[in-house]
């Protein structure tokens, strides 16, 4: 073999050579671009490449919220203030069942309306004026209606602390309430100081990292609330909670929780 | 020679110098890699700790006449920090030789926030850092300890204890902020100089404190193995007796003690970011996991910081509720941690009485310890754990002492030295 020969051999291995490590270098610059990309990825391009529709505004505001914690009410020691309705006992729930109903004909407000003035009155419900209507978990029930109590205006969304009066539909535009469940909490207290919450946008970006916001689905609402997340010896704990509501392509609606502080998913055993 | 074989030629020495480029390129490339994993693409997404939440003050005075009472709580750091960042300064009096004496002068304010911090800071960072828009020339590598807010002059001054000041004037009166946090709702406590000559604070009078009570929660590896790994897809592990450890292609290490719960890591940063930089961003990622974080210790490159319960830091024993960060040299990274955290606080009415600074310091000195050492006399919480349950643990308010890289109760320091 002669000395051309062996030079022209060097080309082509050094030619496929830089072709190989130009295909590396390409390689790295496309992961490079990728990490940049998803680091600029807000949530607004997620939602909309994904289809995901929300009307409300997504605002990125840092709310403050520290964990909270209270005492159960036994709503039983003063039972038998209430009149026209029977009571009972539903392990520790105070179930009611009104002597006369109230009858409502008219739309959705004049109903609150009607659901309000009860509340206000000592001798049919104990400590009514400390809830407040939960348009939320109201929210497409012909079932219930739902009032919370609160916490400096943010809901306790939390069975613990809510009043759900049961409604009952009789033909057209026509409900009445038939009775209520109620549990208690009081001495509520801010157990650390307060600090800095996740934004609404973060709480939804965690959703879609979890693949709890699927592409084609609404967000049917959004609320920061408290929720339980343990009891001991008759005090619970709630913290700071961003609570999603989700209808998916399919048409189920679910709702997951978010820990404000911690910023993460929170599952159904989470809270006890 | 014909022109073909010398443009063989030349296309060969071409193609040997490119290969050559390519592959010191490509090298260059794998050496950067980020270390840190991107917390927008991680499942366990976590809330990021900035700077200005890493490098905040760590105590907090207000000078309201004759008191002075100490609310360190990180709602109210982070108050008067953000209401600082929205005026504008100009130097009054830059850096100069000082002594106590005009510190003390400094100090010595009617109406006034005070806020210090247990390392020194680097002026012209914590002007970019907060976005104080200041007019005027800033002295250079100015560091300082100490920064008071007063009212009555509309001063803002920076200070190294004994050593500099900067005193920069405020377009807007400071008495609105100063207003504003006098009012805001949170537990203060009583406190005065720990002795004539001496810059720093201590309990007036015996004062009782509340002991906080968590639930133990111990994190998953994976959880860190996440946050440090740029991909947790290709990851080797070992186990060695007691020991986890995580390895991936560039080397990078996380150790798992099971028996104690403390985690190592040891990674490459890059070359083109600051050291420093790099390791906020480590610690900032790993965010709300380990509480409150903020920078307690520094010496050279090696940094400590501890989680902060209610303005006060945690101490415990294996790096629980703090992380240790040391930045070599040649770029890389040591961090130090524990599995073992808290996070959900659980109700209790127990609390606890502190003695004041004074019967401290008298008690040290009793018992032979410098005037340096009583210096660095502060409250912290000690964990401890909880009789009751061991899923449980209690944070209790102790006076603590740093005796060389150590921090001790006080009452543990005396014993020592009763027994000596």
């Amino acid at each position: 073999m002669n000395y051309k020969k062996v030079e022209l051999i060097f080309l082509i291995a050094f030619l496929m050579l830089n072709g190989y490590l130009l295909s590396i270098c390409k390689e790295n610059s496309s992961v490079q671009n990728m990490e940049t990309v998803s680091e600029k990825v807000n949530i607004e391009t997620i939602m909309k490449k994904g289809h995901i529709t929300y009307t409300g505004p997504l605002s990125s505001k840092h709310a403050e919220g520290t964990y909270l914690s209270a005492d159960t009410t036994n709503l039983f020691n003063n039972e038998s203030t209430l009149k026209n309705q029977t009571i009972t006992n539903n392990q520790g729930v105070l179930t009611s069942r009104l002597d006369q109903s109230l009858w409502m004909t008219g739309d959705s407000d004049e109903l609150q309306a009607q659901v309000e003035q009860f509340l206000k009155q000592s001798d049919h419900i104990q400590y009514g004026k400390d809830y407040r209507y939960l348009k939320n978990a109201s929210y497409n029930s012909d079932k219930a209606i739902c009032y919370a109590q609160q916490w400096h205006d943010v809901p306790i969304f939390d069975e613990t602390a809510e009043i759900v009066f049961i409604k009952e539909s009789v033909g057209h535009h026509k409900s009445r309430i038939i009775g209520y469940k109620q549990q208690h909490i009081t001495n509520m207290k801010a157990m650390r100081d307060n600090r800095e919450l996740i934004s609404q946008k973060e709480a939804l970006h965690t959703l879609y990292s979890n693949g709890k916001l699927p592409s084609n689905s609404t967000i049917n609402w959004m609320v920061l609330g408290y929720t339980k997340i343990l009891t001991t010896d008759q005090t619970n704990v709630y913290v700071p909670t961003w609570l999603i509501s989700v209808k998916t392509e399919a048409g189920t609606d679910q709702v997951t929780k978010v820990n404000a502080i911690m910023n993460r998913i929170m599952n159904n055993n989470d809270s006890d | 020679m014909k022109w073909s074989e010398k443009i063989i030629r030349i296309l060969l020495v071409t193609a040997i110098v490119v290969s050559l480029i390519l592959s010191a390129h490509i090298w260059l490339n794998m050496g950067n890699q980020k270390v840190i994993r991107n917390t927008s693409s991680t499942t366990n997404t976590t809330q990021v700790r900035d700077e200005k939440s890493l490098l905040m003050p760590t105590s907090l005075y207000i000078h309201d006449n004759q008191s002075v009472v100490m609310k360190s709580q990180e709602s109210v750091v982070r108050q008067v920090l953000s209401k600082l960042s929205h005026m504008d300064y100009s130097v009054v009096k830059p850096t100069s030789e000082t002594d106590m004496a005009e510190c003390l002068q400094q100090q010595d304010v009617s109406e006034g926030i005070e806020m210090t911090y247990t390392t020194d800071q680097v002026l012209q960072q914590f002007i970019n850092r907060y976005q104080l828009k200041v007019k005027g020339e800033k002295p250079d590598n100015f560091k300082f300890n100490r920064i008071i807010i007063n009212t009555s002059n509309n001063q803002l001054t920076f200070m190294q204890d004994g050593k500099q000041l900067c005193i920069m004037g405020a377009s807007d009166s400071l008495s609105k902020l100063y207003d504003c946090i006098l009012h805001k709702q949170s537990n203060g406590y009583k406190v005065q100089k720990l002795a004539d000559d001496k810059l720093n604070y201590g309990l007036l009078e015996d004062t009782t404190m509340p002991i906080y009570r968590y639930v133990l929660t111990t994190e998953s590896y994976m959880t860190f193995a996440q946050v440090f790994f740029h991909s947790t897809d290709d990851l080797a592990s070992k186990d060695h007796d007691d020991h986890l450890i995580l390895t991936d292609k560039q080397d990078n290490e996380l150790m798992i003690d099971n028996r104690t719960g403390t985690v190592l890591f040891s990674g490459h940063m890059n070359q083109h970011d600051s050291a420093k930089t790099q390791m906020l961003e480590a610690m900032g990622t790993l965010g709300s996991e380990l509480g409150k974080l903020r920078l307690y210790e520094m010496d050279g490159h090696h940094y400590v910081f501890r989680t902060f319960v209610e303005g006060f830091p945690i101490f415990a024993s294996a790096d629980r509720c703090a992380v240790e960060a040391t930045v070599e040299s040649s770029h890389n990274l040591h961090l130090q941690t524990n599995l073992q955290t808290v996070q959900v606080p659980i109700p209790s009415k127990d609390t606890t009485t502190l003695v004041k600074a004074s019967t401290i310091a008298d008690q040290l000195q009793q018992a032979g310890a410098d005037s340096s050492l009583i210096q660095t006399l502060t409250i912290g919480y000690e964990w401890q754990p909880n009789s009751d349950s061991a899923e449980a643990i209690d944070l209790v308010p102790k006076w603590f002492i740093q005796d060389g890289n150590n921090w001790e109760t006080t009452d543990q320091w005396l014993q020592q030295k009763g027994g000596q």
